[in-house]
């Protein structure tokens, strides 16, 4: 496997013009990596930022820091992604971390905890809240430098060939739903199914599974769900909000001439926003097509939503039992919960619920 | 004046070692800029954009490129940052554009307008719903180039000396607040007041004014509304979000190596991150202080909010029909926004409602 060309530090430049000018900038090292991404292009959406990152740091570097970007499984598949930025198989990779639950479900709390933070208050959970040096310390054990670079936004609840009226209608349903939310709805009863994405479709129309979620209208509309069950239920209770990030090898990250380093951490910052600022905007559509094409929305029984609190809560309390650097985590990230939720329910809800109601009101006046 | 001094292109570099290497990354150009708040070093989260933005930029080209960051009034006045950019007395600008309303209601949109978009719809609308392209080709027009770096989140809607119980009590209300929200509020009775921020806490306590609306609790509670108006009223509905730009001299902007506007603009991108995480995880324990500090929390009645919604929207078709600029662009924005309000009815809000509720349930 072709491993990554060296950096030639090249000369020291001609410095006479400017002699503060630091050596590094001079004549700054040609660099190239490899990003393997968990994502298949198909997604545009969620993939698009790894492509996003590349650009942007070879436009910043004048071509010198160059990252060439696979798809997942091109050259590692999406499930070993961590290990080989672990291992340095690719300098650099990209996703959700919560693929990685299997090794610890700590990784859940980079790409988002059910009942948890929204996007935006996981970034400020993050950036500002004290999370990042704590995931940080989590992701070095990993040997891995974690960078934030996108989020899809609250999610939908998935597909169902049945009404689900209320949480006895939970039992035994065979539902594709993978890692923490998972272990919750089995909790409730749910038979949790892990089906990897090109197989839903056929699951789901055979009825080998009753049910299945994935992201949200844009990316679900793709894989023609709505074509093999009716009903899109909402909230994605479990995903509130799920971020992805670029996983740097910390070896290679240590190596980047600080100037790198500070373009790197940029680009991604303006893929975050461009991540969700795409989803953003092609959802609406998108939902708009589906209802279109005979797709009916539910919203889930409240009882759902109470008892799958109550036992993701429980869950969460069993897994920190027995697990130090979940519990670390999670101490952190409730105590943000606790504190930023509250206040969103003063100026943001308020202002968006009244906003919503005002449009519902204006369309109901108008029929 | 001093004016910038001007780069020292260098040497071409020893590009021996690599004959694909660009000269621009080689030795790339030493730029010095100067860059104006519009606010004052006191609205440190606001301000810091402009710091953050500097620090990120001189590190990506080892301190090539330097931005000098001035605070409002210390060489241009707040008000006056636009036109020091458009004229060139400064290559940089950083502020919120609804400053500048009195020159064209439409510098509004590129901030917020009232009962308009959330923090997140505003960037979604300016980055990938075709924002972006509108309000730069209207920017184009004043020789500047706009780069979104900021966002405070709804803000809060103000200290009031007396409760507000329904819409009948705005009448004759003396209410320190600007812009097109003065506006709007003046149609429903109203008297505006146009006070600077270290002029509200004495008019307050004096009664000269019966209330005034600033940013939202750590900005507040910094100046200290809460010892002199008791209640404290929410949402802040003419600011469901406040962005704030970054805006660039266009000639200086064009002058600039690729690789510096990408360095730039991504800075800004940071910065913006930066400052909505800073507002999202100050707010909280300010607003819990205020508390207990005594501060009356209301939300505004609802035929408050019927009313002013109902008057927002008629005051905007009435710029359009006179502004053909402002009517471009509000017209894109409106469908936008009815888009974005039916989408995130769906997963965002019953989602934020759910766990708001589950989260006070537990206290």
């Amino acid at each position: 496997m072709e491993r990554r060309k060296f950096l030639k530090s090249a000369g020291i430049g001609l410095a006479a013009a400017s002699a503060a000018a630091p050596v590094l900038a001079q004549g700054a090292p040609e660099i190239k990596w490899r990003l393997s991404s968990s994502i298949p292009k198909s997604l545009d959406t969620a993939f698009g930022p790894a492509e996003l990152i590349s650009k942007h740091v070879a436009a910043a570097t004048g071509g010198k820091f160059q990252i060439q970007v696979f798809a997942a499984g091109e050259i590692v598949p999406g499930s070993g992604l961590l290990d080989a930025v672990k291992d340095n198989t690719v300098q650099m990779g990209h996703g959700p971390s919560y693929y990685w639950v299997g090794k610890d479900p700590s990784f859940s709390f980079d790409s988002g905890m059910p009942f948890g933070l929204n996007a935006r208050q996981h970034t400020g959970w993050l950036y500002e809240g004290g999370g990042m040096p704590l995931l940080r310390e989590f992701f070095k054990e990993y040997n891995v430098y974690n960078i934030p670079c996108g989020n899809t936004g609250a999610q939908m609840g998935g597909w169902y060939r049945k009404e689900i009226k209320s949480l006895e209608d939970l039992k035994g349903l065979k539902f594709r739903i993978g890692g923490i939310a998972g272990m919750v709805m089995s909790k409730l009863g749910v038979v949790p199914q892990q089906i990897s994405p090109g197989d839903i479709y056929p699951a789901l129309e055979k009825g080998t599974i009753d049910a299945a979620e994935f992201i949200g209208p844009y990316d679900d509309e793709k894989l023609g769900f709505h074509r093999v069950a009716k009903y899109y239920y909402y909230p994605a209770w479990w995903e509130g909000g799920a971020q992805q990030s670029i996983f740097v090898n910390l070896n290679e990250w240590a190596k980047l001439p600080k100037e790198y380093q500070v373009i790197l951490e940029d680009a991604c910052a303006f893929a975050h926003h461009d991540m969700v600022a795409k989803y953003d905007t092609k959802n609406p559509a998108a939902i708009k097509r589906l209802i279109g094409s005979g797709t009916q929305l539910r919203p889930f029984p409240n009882d759902v939503m109470t008892a799958s609190y109550k036992a993701c809560m429980e869950l969460y309390d069993e897994i920190a039992a027995k697990n130090p650097r979940f519990k670390k985590l999670l101490d952190a990230y409730m105590k943000y919960r606790d504190e930023v939720v509250p206040w969103f329910a003063v100026a943001e809800n308020r202002y968006d619920n009244f906003i919503a109601s005002v449009v519902r009101s204006e369309k109901q006046a108008t029929k | 004046m001093q004016r910038r001094k001007f780069l020292t292109t260098a040497g071409l570099g020893l590009a021996a070692a690599s004959g694909a290497m660009p000269a621009v990354a080689q030795s790339g150009p030493e730029i010095k800029w100067r860059l104006v708040s519009s606010f004052p070093k006191s609205l440190d989260t606001a301000y810091g954009a402009s710091e953050l933005i500097a620090k990120l930029v001189a590190q990506a080209t080892g301190g090539k490129f330097q931005i000098k960051v001035f605070a409002a009034g210390e060489i241009v006045p707040g008000p006056g940052v636009l036109d020091a950019v458009k004229d060139g007395t400064v290559e940089m600008g950083q502020a919120s554009s609804y400053y500048f309303v009195g020159k064209d209601p439409t510098f509004a949109i590129d901030t917020t307008l009232p009962f308009g978009l959330n923090s997140r719809q505003q960037t979604a609308w300016t980055y990938e719903g075709g924002g972006l392209q509108l309000l730069r080709e209207f920017f184009k027009e004043y020789n500047v180039y706009n780069i979104p770096c900021g966002n405070t989140g709804a803000q809060m809607g103000g200290w009031f000396r007396k409760e507000i119980k329904s819409l009948a009590d705005l009448k004759g209300l003396k209410f320190r607040i600007a812009g097109i929200a003065g506006q709007l509020l003046s149609r429903l009775g109203v008297v505006t007041q146009q006070i600077p921020a270290g002029d509200i806490y004495p008019s307050l306590e004096k009664g000269t004014i019966d209330a005034a609306e600033w940013v939202g609790p750590y900005d507040d509670e910094k100046l200290g509304f809460n010892k002199v108006a008791k209640y404290y009223y929410y949402p802040g509905f003419w600011e469901g979000c406040a962005q704030v730009s970054a805006y660039v001299n266009l000639k200086q902007w064009e002058s600039l190596p690729k690789e510096y506007q990408t360095i730039l603009e991504a800075a800004c991108a940071q910065a913006q991150i930066d400052m909505q995480a800073k507002y999202d995880t100050k707010n909280p324990p300010a607003l819990r202080r205020l508390i207990a500090s005594g501060t009356q929390l209301r939300p505004f009645p609802k035929d408050v909010l019927v009313a002013a919604e109902k008057e927002a929207f008629a005051l905007y078709e009435e710029i359009a029909a006179s502004n053909p600029r402002f009517a471009k662009i509000y017209n894109h924005w409106k469908a936008f926004r009815a888009d974005q309000i039916a989408w995130f009815r769906v997963a965002e809000q019953p989602f934020d409602n759910f766990v708001s509720a589950s989260a006070s349930n537990k206290k």
